[in-house]
C-alpha cells in the first residue's frame, strides 16, 4: 500500500493562518478550548489555547493543508486535553501515611515526588466522573440534559431529537443553554 | 437516567459539542456571545503575544545553542512542554505581557540560581 502524501503548512503560513480567523471562528475556538477545559477542571481554558498556539508555531504540531484550519486548531485542542486527562487518571496518589517519617517534614514536596509502585488510577472512573458533573450542571433542564446524554451516546441530532421528543428549535435552544452554561458563564478563576 | 460510562462516553459529549459549535451560523454564534467583541480580541491578543514569544523563543534556542554552558534549567524552563506550560500561564497571565526587561530580569535571576546550584 502507497502511503499518503500529506502537505503540511510552513510555520509562517500557520501565524498567518492564526491571524486571519474572523471572529466567529475565534468564539469557536474559545468555546472548544471551553469545553474541554470543563473535563479539566484543574486546567484554564486559556492554558489550553496557549499550548495550541505554542506547538503549532512551534512546528511540534504540523497542519496537513487539505484540512481546514479551525478543525486542525480543535483536533490540537482535543489532542492536548486528552493528554492532560490521561496524565491526570494515571497520576500517582501517596497518602501521608505512606511516607516515610523523615519526609512529613514537607508533605507538599514529598507528596509530588515520592515514587508510587502501584498501577494509577482507572480513567474511566475520572471519565465517569466527569461526564456526572457534567450532566449535574442541568440538573433540572431535562431538554440539555437529553442532549449531552444523547451526545455521549454518540447519536446525532436528528436522533437526539427523536429520543428526547423534542423539536429541532427545542434542540438548538437547548444548545444555546449548554454553551451558556458550559462556556459564556465560565469562570475565569479556579480553585 | 442511564448511567454514562467509560472514557469513550465523555470524548463523544465533548466532540458533539464542538460538531454544534461548528454547525452554528456565524452570525448567530456572534450574537449569542454577549461580549463577542471583547472575546474575540482578547483572542486576537494571545495570538499576537504567541507569535512573538515564539520568535523570543528561536532567538533564546539559537543563544543556548551557541553559549554552551547556558543554563539547562533555563532551556527546561523556556522551551520544554511542561515547563512551558508554566512559563506560558506567567506571560499570558490575563492580557499583560512582560517587558523585555523583566524578561531579562528573569534569565539573570535564572543564570545566578544554576551557578549557586
Amino acid at each position: 500500500m502507497t502511503p499518503i502524501e500529506r502537505n503540511f503548512a510552513s510555520q509562517r503560513e500557520i501565524a498567518s493562518a492564526l491571524t486571519s480567523l474572523s471572529d466567529a471562528d475565534l468564539l469557536r475556538l474559545e468555546l472548544f478550548a471551553k469545553f474541554r477545559a470543563v473535563a479539566c477542571p484543574w486546567l484554564d481554558w486559556q492554558d489550553l489555547i496557549n499550548e495550541t498556539f505554542e506547538r503549532c508555531l512551534s512546528g511540534s504540531r504540523r497542519w496537513p493543508s487539505d484540512i481546514s484550519f479551525l478543525v486542525f486548531l480543535r483536533e490540537t485542542i482535543r489532542s492536548i486535553a486528552s493528554e492532560e486527562i490521561r496524565s491526570h487518571a494515571e497520576r500517582p496518589v501517596v497518602t501521608e501515611s505512606d511516607l516515610p517519617r523523615n519526609a512529613l517534614d514537607e508533605p507538599s514536596i514529598e507528596i509530588d515526588q515520592y515514587p508510587d509502585g502501584r498501577p494509577g488510577q482507572d480513567r474511566a472512573v475520572l471519565a465517569t466522573q466527569l461526564v456526572e458533573d457534567l450532566l449535574a450542571k442541568f440538573e433540572g433542564d431535562e431538554q440539555a440534559k437529553a442532549i449531552m446524554e444523547g451526545l455521549a451516546l454518540g447519536l446525532s441530532p436528528s436522533e437526539v431529537c427523536q429520543r428526547a421528543k423534542i423539536t429541532r428549535t427545542q434542540y438548538a435552544s437547548a444548545q444555546r443553554r449548554i454553551r451558556r452554561r458550559l462556556a459564556w458563564d465560565y469562570k475565569e478563576t479556579k480553585a | 437516567m442511564k448511567r454514562i460510562v467509560s472514557d469513550n462516553g465523555l470524548q463523544r459529549l465533548l466532540d458533539g459539542l464542538d460538531e454544534d459549535v461548528l454547525r452554528i451560523s456565524d452570525a448567530a454564534l456572534v450574537r449569542e456571545s454577549v461580549k463577542g467583541n471583547t472575546h474575540a480580541a482578547h483572542l486576537r491578543k494571545m495570538i499576537a503575544i504567541a507569535i512573538r514569544s515564539q520568535g523570543h523563543s528561536e532567538q533564546l534556542s539559537g543563544a543556548i545553542s551557541a553559549d554552551p554552558t547556558m543554563s539547562r534549567k533555563l532551556l527546561a524552563l523556556l522551551l520544554a512542554p511542561r515547563r512551558r506550560s508554566a512559563a506560558a500561564r506567567i506571560r499570558f497571565k490575563g492580557t499583560d505581557e512582560l517587558s523585555d526587561d523583566v524578561i531579562e530580569e528573569m534569565l539573570k535571576d535564572l543564570l545566578k540560581d544554576d551557578k549557586k546550584g
